[in-house]
């Protein structure tokens, strides 16, 4: 359990003042406001990984993010969950070495072996590229303030949705079978006041840790609305 | 010609140029879907700024790229 009275200053957010507004020498770090990372991530190191699938503090925007808002946790699903279509990459990829073994290609001029030869490579890249572009960018985001799921529906369609951390009722997760203890992911359930009553964080990893990150905030919020400073 | 069908030379010839003109439509489509996914890469790093953004954006363009070469590699070889 967090104690909120203690001093903690992995929690305090610092900036220099300025000469005249504060009375203090400029360079003098003023005290703005207290807490914004819960205990379980404040000493984390930010993730510089870029292909991490859960980052502390990551060095990202999201487009209906706050000025002030900070970002605590990122996730994606876990990295295991692209060996299906990694694989089946790796299959495309080495199926046009066997093309000559196929009756209906050797009817073909050479100069159009050629073409689809490199239109398989091409069709390949896309696919990789789009099972990439998919993982990457379908993220569940954790600020300080709420919890945001970033989904992309095939080609061009998105849909972001998000909740303050007080509409938060319960948070469940779910962990199983070999591979999901093995790697240590799942799928964390949320189920909120607010108008989408389920946020699913599936396949995520950590769910354990992220499901007390989640709980922390939740007794922030609460904090901070008792003390009066909710924002 | 190797990999020919063994048909009259101008039916052949006939054939291949039909197959010509779906090979094209199929690539001509292709480029319709990677400008698509130009424009699907611009919509994902609009709504989550990181540290890949440029790299992904780079690797979209030299897919559409490489369609558009092996569209004219196509147009010049069939």
């Amino acid at each position: 359990m967090m104690d909120n009275q203690a001093p903690r200053p992995d929690r305090q957010d610092v900036r220099p003042s300025k000469q005249g507004t504060s009375g203090q020498e400029p360079g003098v770090l003023q005290q703005v406001h207290p807490l914004l990372t819960p205990e379980s991530v404040a000493n984390e190191k930010p993730t510089g990984n870029p292909f991490s699938a859960y980052m502390v503090r990551p060095k990202i925007r999201f487009e209906t993010q706050d000025r002030e808002e900070k970002v605590i946790l990122l996730m994606r699903r876990h990295v295991v969950t692209n060996l299906r279509w990694i694989l089946i990459a790796a299959f495309l990829s080495v199926i046009p070495a066997f093309f000559e073994f196929f009756p209906l290609f050797g009817l073909f001029p050479a100069r159009f072996q050629i073409i689809f030869a490199a239109m398989w490579y091409l069709f390949t890249t896309a696919y990789i590229f789009e099972h990439f572009l998919s993982w990457y960018y379908n993220v569940y985001i954790i600020t300080d303030e709420r919890i945001v799921d970033v989904d992309f529906y095939s080609i061009l369609y998105k849909k972001v949705s998000d909740t303050k951390i007080d509409n938060i009722q319960d948070v469940t997760f779910v962990t199983g079978g070999a591979l999901r203890t093995l790697f240590d992911y799942g799928t964390i359930y949320i189920q909120t006041a607010g108008e989408m009553r389920e946020f699913d964080f599936e396949e995520v990893p950590h769910p354990d840790r992220v499901a007390k990150v989640l709980n922390e905030l939740i007794l922030e919020e609460e904090q901070e609305r008792l003390e009066g400073r909710v924002r | 010609m190797p990999g020919g069908i063994g048909l009259p030379a101008g039916f052949e010839g006939g054939i291949w140029a039909i197959a010509k003109i779906f090979v094209l439509f199929g690539l001509l489509l292709y480029l319709v879907f990677a400008v698509v996914v130009i424009r699907e890469v611009k919509l994902m790093t609009r709504t989550v700024t990181g540290r890949l953004d440029s790299v992904v954006q780079v690797v979209a363009w030299v897919h559409f790229v490489l369609t558009v070469g092996i569209f004219l590699l196509a147009l010049i070889m069939l």
